[in-house]
């Protein structure tokens, strides 16, 4: 049982490109954190007394990765506000559950907050917004809509995550290979 | 004889090793003690996941359970990656390295357990985000038994088996670099043990599933359950690789041992790490009634243990009476079905009659059937595996 120059320098060529998809994956899930200098879609809301711009940088979002945005005040308000983000999926489009989003205040706007809500499923979702301040409590939701790459048949799924198993059967039958050569070396 | 992965042997020149053997050993047991490590880091992640996920669902991506099951994924690649990497370059300077090591593509030279844990561990890294688009497809509430979780778990539990190969291959070169102590050698042995434990560990995970009603095969007259045939040939292969590898009388009930104590850690960390998490991050429940201790613990198959003594108690016996390879690999073989007859746990200890209940007494008894033959595959598979493992590097 050997195995060939050929089959090995594919191993290394697979080994490789499957090295860079990863880093190219992170590096998306990286990017994809990072707010644009120009929102995608801009929503004007009402939460309670506080009026409200929320500027989202991809629309639609993408599912399993992180929604970029930034929620301004549309005038200057009195006092500080704090805020509590999440995005909810609509209960009866999508098997999920609720996320917090993280946010850091903005430094490039008073009472401002720039954050990612992560949308990990595809279909119908809000961004819940709450806001506390010297006039209350405010609650808004911006509904968003979450898209998926298209999706492989299940069987192309299993195929691959079964990917595995090909190389632990095809490894554990060399291994019987590997004891028959010993065998014959031993034999006189 | 130099190994190679394409058969051929390497030219024994005479040229001087800058490098002694002791260093080959050194690092192989250091790194595969750390790929070991990471694979433990991420079983015990993945059961801290599975009661994230019962309890309280899935939310963000990076969940800490998921970050604790890449840091073991990273851990176990980056030291697979480090020892072919640095043995490559002392190949380059000694000949005592190339002669024991395994060369790929003339380029790169090391233990092939490094090259498992370094191989496997990538496909576990692609398996990640392949999950998470599954995941997003498909909404949160997807059963383990599901592709790209199949792939990850089980890429993980091949990351354990190159440990083994990585510390054993140690093993060897210590004793051949000093024969006098014994120490490093058996520090290795002990390691592989705890790296089959976790082998039996990461693919029990995968085991769960089995037991599901609705992964029984229904062939119209009869209902058959899979889980005999894939506890047989899982059980099997680990106590049989562990006997043969292992040049120890209680090799395989040292692995299940350890395969308790690493149930033990699941037990005592993931419920009080879940409640804390809970509370950092400000999250809710989704049920009422809370397990007071790892969901999975309390799923751990503990039918092994006696068969891991009893084939213990059989290779013995073949030693001592001369069996032949054939009646030892069925009574083997036998010896790891009971584990598919009766899975016995801790959570639920009436389950054996509750599978029974499931599929009839025709359909348990076919299902034995092929249990017994994923036994005898899994016996095969083992002892080729501890066969190989003996002799191995050095």
């Amino acid at each position: 049982m050997r195995m060939t120059k050929t089959l090995q320098f594919l191993l290394l060529a697979a080994g490789v490109v499957t090295l860079l998809a990863v880093l190219g994956e992170i590096g998306y899930s990286i990017a994809a954190t990072m707010h644009g200098s120009t929102p995608a879609r801009v929503v004007r809301v009402q939460a309670g007394p506080y009026p409200l711009t929320v500027n989202l940088y991809t629309y639609p979002a993408h599912a399993s990765y992180a929604l970029p945005f930034s929620i301004a005040p549309q005038q200057p308000i009195n006092g500080a506000l704090t805020y509590n983000v999440s995005s909810v999926p609509d209960p009866t489009d999508v098997p999920a559950t609720p996320v917090r989003a993280s946010i850091t205040p903005d430094p490039n706007v008073h009472d401002g907050v720039q954050g990612d809500a992560e949308i990990t499923v595809q279909g119908g979702w809000t961004l819940n917004i709450v806001v506390n301040g010297v006039a209350g409590r405010g609650e808004a939701s911006v509904p968003i809509v979450a898209t998926a790459p298209p999706a492989i048949p299940t069987w192309l799924g299993w195929l691959i995550g079964l990917i595995p198993f090909y190389g632990l059967l095809a490894f554990l039958l060399r291994q019987r290979g590997r004891k028959s050569k010993q065998e014959q070396i031993s034999t006189p | 004889m130099a190994k190679t992965l394409n058969g051929m042997a390497l030219a024994n020149n005479s040229k001087a090793s800058t490098l002694s053997l002791r260093s080959v050993w050194v690092l192989r047991l250091a790194l595969g003690l750390v790929a070991l490590l990471g694979a433990i880091v991420f079983l015990e992640g993945t059961s801290w996941d599975i009661q994230w996920h019962s309890l309280i669902g899935r939310d963000r991506t990076l969940i800490p359970p998921h970050i604790m099951m890449l840091t073991g994924v990273t851990i176990s690649g980056l030291s697979g990656l480090l020892t072919i990497l640095i043995e490559s370059s002392w190949a380059r300077h000694s000949e005592i390295v190339k002669k024991n090591s395994t060369s790929f593509v003339d380029i790169f030279y090391g233990p092939l357990g490094a090259y498992i844990v370094g191989f496997a561990a990538l496909v576990a890294a692609v398996a990640f985000p392949l999950d998470a688009y599954w995941h997003a497809l498909y909404g949160i509430d997807v059963r383990i038994w599901a592709p790209f979780h199949v792939m990850f778990v089980s890429s993980m539990g091949i990351v354990a088996l190159g440990a083994a190969y990585m510390l054993i291959s140690a093993g060897h070169l210590a004793k051949r670099a000093d024969n006098s102590n014994a120490g490093p050698t058996r520090a290795a042995y002990a390691g592989a043990i705890v790296a089959l434990a976790t082998i039996l560990s990461i693919f029990t995970l995968l085991l769960f599933d089995a037991l599901n009603k609705g992964n029984q095969l229904n062939l119209g007259f009869v209902n058959l359950s899979v889980f005999p045939l894939l506890s047989g040939i899982l059980i099997a292969f680990t106590f049989a690789a562990a006997a043969y590898a292992i040049p120890w009388r209680w090799a395989a009930t040292s692995v299940v041992a350890c395969y308790c104590l690493l149930a033990g850690i699941m037990a005592l960390f993931v419920q009080p790490a879940t409640n804390w998490l809970l509370t950092v991050e400000r999250l809710s429940y989704r049920r009422a009634h809370l397990p007071s201790t790892s969901l999975v613990a309390l799923q751990w198959f503990l039918t092994p243990i006696i068969v891991a003594i009893l084939i213990d108690v059989m290779m013995y016996q073949a030693r001592q009476k001369h069996w032949s390879q054939k009646k030892l690999t069925l009574i083997m073989a036998l010896c790891a079905l009971i584990s598919g007859a009766l899975p016995i746990v801790p959570g639920s200890p009436l389950l054996p009659a509750v599978l029974l209940l499931q599929v009839g007494v025709a359909g348990f008894a076919l299902s034995l059937l092929i249990g017994l033959g994923g036994s005898l595959l899994g016996t095969i598979f083992g002892r080729n595996v501890g066969e190989s493992l003996r002799t191995l590097e050095g």
